[in-house]
């Protein structure tokens, strides 16, 4: 650990055999709780109706799996981050699983929001559009069906339906690295087929 | 840039050197205490930089923890009050509270 006093004592009283660790392990939990209730309440929304009861079950398991994370990594830490800022790094860990996986046993993911068809309205061209756009999005549309089953599928889903990225991987039985490499790996594939079209997209950056 | 062109941006954002989830995962507490000092993170981890601009799922995550990082270092008690909402007896705060409030900020 490094020069963060804060963070030595925290390791320190953890440790089995110290006189503290019970009370320190009891403070580290509570103060898991509360960072667990705060990000569970910033994801509120991708939970959809829960009762208050369920809601702060949630939380105590979250704050439980990282507890016992905490534990089990505890030899391993040795900053530079603060040990605070690397706990609650497992409480995010858990909130972020735990909460796709509720969003997805309650609704998984329809056969509409992973299946391509036709451009989403909100991305289909609108009258009065200039040709040249209107033409951008019509290669677009052709190029997202020539997209590999995987890749079109993720693409279709993460960034034109919004499924969440976890809930997606759940459904997949993949994890969130290889789906964001699939995406990943979609969006180069249209960008370089818009762009053989006549049709590149220019970043932002690349205006500014 | 036009509306639609800043949508199609953001709909097929990839950029080259993008470090991926796992290695964002990996230093998500040295990044966001990078920031929490006033440093640039983008100059020590660019990859992840990028990464976190693209992922639909670590960017959530790294804000989640930017946040809680934040409020811990400005507000400590403020977490014995959310663990009190979820029915947890007030934590014990007494330790690196009184650190905090006496040093000036984050140890980077």
């Amino acid at each position: 650990v490094g020069d963060d006093t804060a963070s030595r004592l925290w390791v320190e009283q953890l440790r089995s055999g110290h006189p503290r660790r019970e009370e320190a392990v009891e403070r580290l939990r509570g103060v898991l709780v509360g960072v667990a209730f705060d990000e569970l309440s910033r994801r509120r929304g991708q939970l959809g109706s829960i009762a208050d009861r369920e809601f702060d079950d949630l939380v105590q398991q979250a704050a439980g799996g990282a507890l016992t994370s905490v534990m089990r990594e505890l030899d391993e830490f040795r900053g530079p981050s603060r040990f605070t800022t690397w706990a609650f790094k497992f409480v995010i860990s858990e909130v972020a699983s735990r909460v796709a996986r509720h969003a997805w046993r309650r609704q998984p993911p329809s056969r509409d929001q992973l299946d391509w068809d036709e451009l989403p309205d909100w991305l289909a061209p609108r009258p009065g559009e200039r040709v040249k756009q209107r033409e951008q999005l019509e290669a677009l549309s052709a190029a997202i069906g020539e997209l590999s089953d995987g890749q079109r599928e993720v693409f279709v889903a993460i960034a034109l339906n919004d499924v969440p990225i976890d809930v997606l991987a759940l459904q997949l039985d993949s994890n969130r690295n290889a789906t964001y490499k699939s995406l990943f790996d979609a969006r180069l594939t249209l960008r370089s087929r818009l762009a053989a079209a006549g049709h590149a997209v220019v970043e932002e950056s690349e205006t500014a | 840039m036009t509306d639609r062109r800043r949508q199609l941006d953001d709909l097929l954002r990839a950029k080259e050197g993008d470090a991926g989830c796992n290695a964002g995962q990996e230093i998500l507490d040295e990044y966001v205490d990078l920031e929490l000092a006033g440093k640039d993170p983008a100059r020590v981890f660019p990859g992840t930089a990028i990464h976190f601009q693209s992922c639909p799922g670590c960017k959530p995550d790294h804000d989640g923890l930017l946040a809680a990082a934040r409020r811990w270092l400005v507000n400590p008690e403020h977490f014995a009050a959310a663990a009190a909402g979820a029915g947890e007896p007030a934590p014990l705060l007494a330790l690196e509270a009184d650190q905090e409030h006496e040093g000036d900020g984050p140890s980077k």
